[in-house]
Order: structure tokens, then C-alpha cells, then sequence
């Protein structure tokens, strides 16, 4: 209780220096609580776009309708496809004369569109390499003239959110590496203002847990303050976008827990470090 | 009740400590003279563990320094009350938290540093200054709030370092007169100083210190 007392009459007494980390913590808190959220949400938004990566597979204009029926419930039957849909040389000429403005039969005389089946693949696990074997496999079926997929497309998902997961934990390491440090010379200038009466408790016998208890509890109340201060800010900005521009963005329910956490934990982590260099020194 | 055996120290820039061999029983009044560099303080400090002696042994309320652990050290100054020639007092506390805070850092509880306190400022005099902060007092009164800390804890030997270095010669000689009338109630004290009319005034026994060596006692 009483390092409890004492580490916050210290927070009061070094105002300063405590609202100056809690500024560092608070900037790094919500330069990362944001990077979070925004890298969750390409996450999210890549993953609705592969769940709906097609690969069309052109008929044999010879297939009877009892076989492409067969087809498609093999497929439909297989783990790695979400869907199979029966596109008729009819629906195909249709939609091209949707798309073009033009009838096809009248352009060529005839249709000359085959019949296809667009199969839909599930999302979880899918890579390029699975793409490449579904593909194989696929073509190998009886009456099945050519298959299409998009695989480039997926790619260049697949390297972008990589890409994003890599920029968002350097960025998390840098910012918290910058927040630590600024932290640790805030602690050893709160230390060095105090270094007087570290230096007495030590000369009439406090443990070294008496000595440091306070500045720990100090920097996990700094850590708190801030994390208090960031999940407030994000909460507020969240809620500003979502009524200015209509754009809800859901945060998952540990990030506020996951906020102050890590403000508590980067305010003891750098008390502590800070201290066991200069207890050592002593 | 402290034994030396044979201590040296060295330290990197010279000075120290040279085969110092004594032993203080429990009550006695002991003064280390000697000139400035002579070895006092390191003497002091090598006492209250401060300085671990690059040889020989220092023993004091069971502890040896040829067996000590880091983590004892706490313990050992705990047993021993030490005044500092530049008082070491916190310039934001008032007297009486300047002596309750140290004795909390120590162990006791509020009630009983709160008591320990209280007793400690009235065998120094200040009990009517316990609200007064360091700069509202003066140089004798500082010390004393100092000896009042080093006492509070019911230590088994009292340690000054110069303590009248910083003051008058009147109010020296009120510290001098202080640390007497702790003695002869049970205190053990040993104290550095270079104020030979003051250890004439109020004798005890004394031991001769220069370039680190003890010349006599």
C-alpha cells in the first residue's frame, strides 16, 4: 500500500516528466492501435475477395446435359470448392450481349460461346500453388475444352497483405522500440531528480523492491493514463468516421483490453529496465 | 560486536584502506581521526558494507564480509545508523517524514514508524519542528534530524561521518554533547572527525588514521 502511496504522490510531484511519457506512450499507442485496426481490415477485405476467386471451366459443346450435370456434382463435392454454376451457351450469349451492347449471333452468325461451369473456391487455405493444382486437376476432367482463373489477381492480394502484415509488425517493433526508450530516459530523468533519496533508502537498508516499487507503480500508472487516454481517442475518432462518412469500422473486442495492456506493460517495462541499470550502478 | 580483521581496500584512483585490524564492543564511544584522505570515511563505509574490503574481514551482528550476499546488505545497514557530514536529507519532507519514510523503507509498520519517529525527534530536541522542511531549519537542526534518523530504528551502533563539519563550533559542540548522552544510553557510536578540541571535550577512545593505515589508538 504504501509503495502504492508513494508511487503516486511521485506520478503528482514529477508531473512533467510523467505527462511527458504518457504523451510518448499515447502517440505510440495510437500510431499502433490504428495501424492494428487498418491492417485488420485489408485482412478482412482480401479475404472476402479470394472467398470469391473464380475459375471457369469451358464444356465440350458435345456434352450431353445428364454429364455436365454429373460434372458439376463432382465438383460441387469437392473440399476445396465452394460452388459450381452451370453457365449454358444461352446464359453465356446472354451475358455477352449484356456486357458488349451487341447479340452475338448477329456479330457472328451463330454462338459460338461454349457452356461453362464458374466454380467459386473456399478461402481458407487457398494460396497460388493451391490455385495452380485445383487448376491441373480440373482440366484433366472429360469434356472439359479450357480452364480460366484469375491467379495473378490472387497474387498480388496474397503479396500485398503479406507485405502489409511485414510493414505492420516493423512498424509495431519501431514504435514501440522508439516509445521504450523515450520512456527509459524519461524514467532515469525521474531517477536522476530523485537519485538523492534512492541513494539514502539504499545507505539505511530498503530493499531494492522498496526503492523501485514506486517508480514501477509510477510507470504502470503512466502506461494506464496513456492507454486510458488512446483507447478514448480511437473510440472518439471511430465514431466520427462512422457518423461523417457511414463507414462502420468494427475494432474486435480485445483491442481496448489489448490498449491498456500494453501501455501498462511498456510503463513497467521501461521503469524497470531503466532501474535494474542504475540499482546495478549503485 | 564489530570486528576487523586485517582489512585493506584499494580503489583504482589510490587511497583506501591498509591492513587495518580492531574491534569496538557494544556501548563503547570511538572516534576515528586524522587528517583529510586519511581513510575515515572508507573506514565508515566499509563498516556498513558501502565498500567490500579487497581483503580481510569485516564481521558485524553475524554478517561476514568474506560471506555476504548483495541481497543481505539491507540487512546489515538496518542494524547500523549512519550520519552523513551533508546530511542527506530530502529537501520535499518535512523533518518528520524525512525519518518516517526511512524507517517504512526499513520494515515498520505506519503505527510504528509513526511512534519510532515521534520518540526519535524527542531525544534529539526537535519534536516542535517536526512540520518544518530542511529549509526551515538550520545547520544544527538538519544534523539532528539526521541523527534522529539514524536512531529511530534502535540501531546497535551508531556511525558519523564529520558530522560537524558543516556547523558552528557551538552547535558542534550540541552534537558532540547529543552524541554522548546517546551513548551513555546503551548507543554504541563510532564517529569520523578531524575536531580534536571537541574530542578532548567529550572523551572516548580514539583511533589515529593517515594515508590509510591505523597509527594508534
Amino acid at each position: 500500500m504504501f509503495i502504492i502511496t508513494e508511487g503516486i504522490r511521485n506520478l503528482i510531484r514529477a508531473r512533467l516528466t510523467s505527462a511527458l511519457v504518457i504523451v510518448v506512450i499515447t502517440i505510440s499507442l495510437i500510431i499502433g492501435g490504428w495501424f492494428f485496426i487498418i491492417t485488420a481490415k485489408v485482412q478482412e477485405a482480401t479475404r472476402y475477395l479470394e472467398s470469391g476467386l473464380e475459375i471457369e471451366l469451358f464444356l465440350d459443346d458435345s456434352l450431353s446435359e445428364d454429364a455436365i450435370k454429373t460434372i458439376q456434382i463432382n465438383l460441387e463435392q469437392t473440399p476445396r470448392i465452394l460452388s459450381a454454376a452451370f453457365i449454358s451457351k444461352d446464359s453465356a450469349a446472354a451475358l455477352f450481349s449484356q456486357e458488349v451492347g451487341k447479340n452475338i449471333r448477329t456479330l457472328f452468325g451463330d454462338n459460338p460461346l461454349p457452356a461453362s461451369l464458374k466454380v467459386r473456391l473456399r478461402a481458407e487455405g487457398l494460396q497460388h500453388t493451391t490455385i495452380d493444382s485445383i487448376t491441373l486437376s480440373l482440366k484433366t476432367i472429360p469434356g472439359v475444352t479450357d480452364v480460366i482463373e484469375r491467379k495473378e489477381y490472387l497474387i498480388k492480394l496474397a503479396h500485398y497483405r503479406k507485405t502489409l502484415w511485414i510493414l505492420h509488425i516493423i512498424t509495431t517493433i519501431v514504435l514501440f522500440s522508439i516509445s521504450f526508450s523515450l520512456l527509459i530516459n524519461a524514467t532515469r530523468l525521474s531517477i536522476y531528480s530523485r537519485r538523492k533519496l534512492i541513494e539514502i533508502l539504499k545507505l539505511v537498508g530498503a530493499r531494492e523492491r522498496f526503492i523501485s516499487g514506486p517508480f514501477i507503480v509510477e510507470g504502470c500508472l503512466e502506461g494506464l493514463i496513456a492507454g486510458i487516454l488512446t483507447s478514448g481517442i480511437t473510440f472518439g475518432l471511430l465514431n466520427l468516421i462512422s457518423y461523417t462518412t457511414s463507414l462502420k469500422i468494427d475494432t474486435p473486442h480485445y483491442f481496448y483490453a489489448g490498449i491498456l495492456g500494453a501501455g501498462c506493460l511498456i510503463g513497467i517495462g521501461g521503469s524497470c529496465y531503466a532501474l535494474s541499470r542504475y540499482l546495478r550502478k549503485l | 560486536m564489530l570486528k576487523l580483521t586485517d582489512v585493506s581496500v584499494t580503489f583504482k584512483n589510490g587511497g583506501g584502506l591498509s591492513h587495518i585490524s580492531l574491534t569496538i564492543n557494544k556501548g563503547e564511544y570511538v572516534y576515528i581521526v586524522g587528517p583529510t584522505g586519511a581513510g575515515k570515511t572508507t573506514l565508515l563505509r566499509t563498516i556498513y558494507m558501502d565498500v567490500i574490503p579487497n581483503s580481510g574481514e569485516v564481521e558485524f551482528a553475524g554478517f561476514s564480509s568474506l560471506s555476504l550476499k548483495r541481497r543481505q546488505i539491507p540487512f546489515v545497514r538496518r542494524q547500523i545508523g549512519v550520519v552523513f557530514q551533508d546530511f542527506k536529507i530530502l529537501g520535499e519532507r518535512d523533518a518528520f517524514d524525512n525519518i518516517y519514510l526511512v524507517l517504512r523503507a526499513t520494515g515498520s509498520s505506519a503505527r510504528d514508524a509513526r511512534k519510532k519517529t515521534i520518540r526519535a525527534l524527542t531525544n534529539v530536541g526537535l519534536l516542535s519542528k517536526r512540520d518544518n522542511h530542511p529549509e526551515e531549519l538550520s545547520g544544527g537542526e538538519l544534523q539532528r534530524v539526521c541523527i534522529a534518523r539514524a536512531i529511530a530504528n534502535n540501531p546497535l551502533l551508531l556511525l558519523a561521518d564529520e558530522p560537524t563539519g558543516n556547523l558552528d563550533p557551538e552547535t558542534g559542540r550540541n552534537i558532540f554533547s547529543l552524541f554522548k548522552q546517546l551513548n551513555e544510553r546503551g548507543i554504541t557510536a563510532i564517529i569520523a572527525t578531524h575536531n580534536y578540541p571537541l574530542v578532548k571535550e567529550f572523551p572516548g577512545r580514539i583511533i589515529y588514521l593517515e594515508n590509510g593505515r591505523m597509527i594508534k589508538q
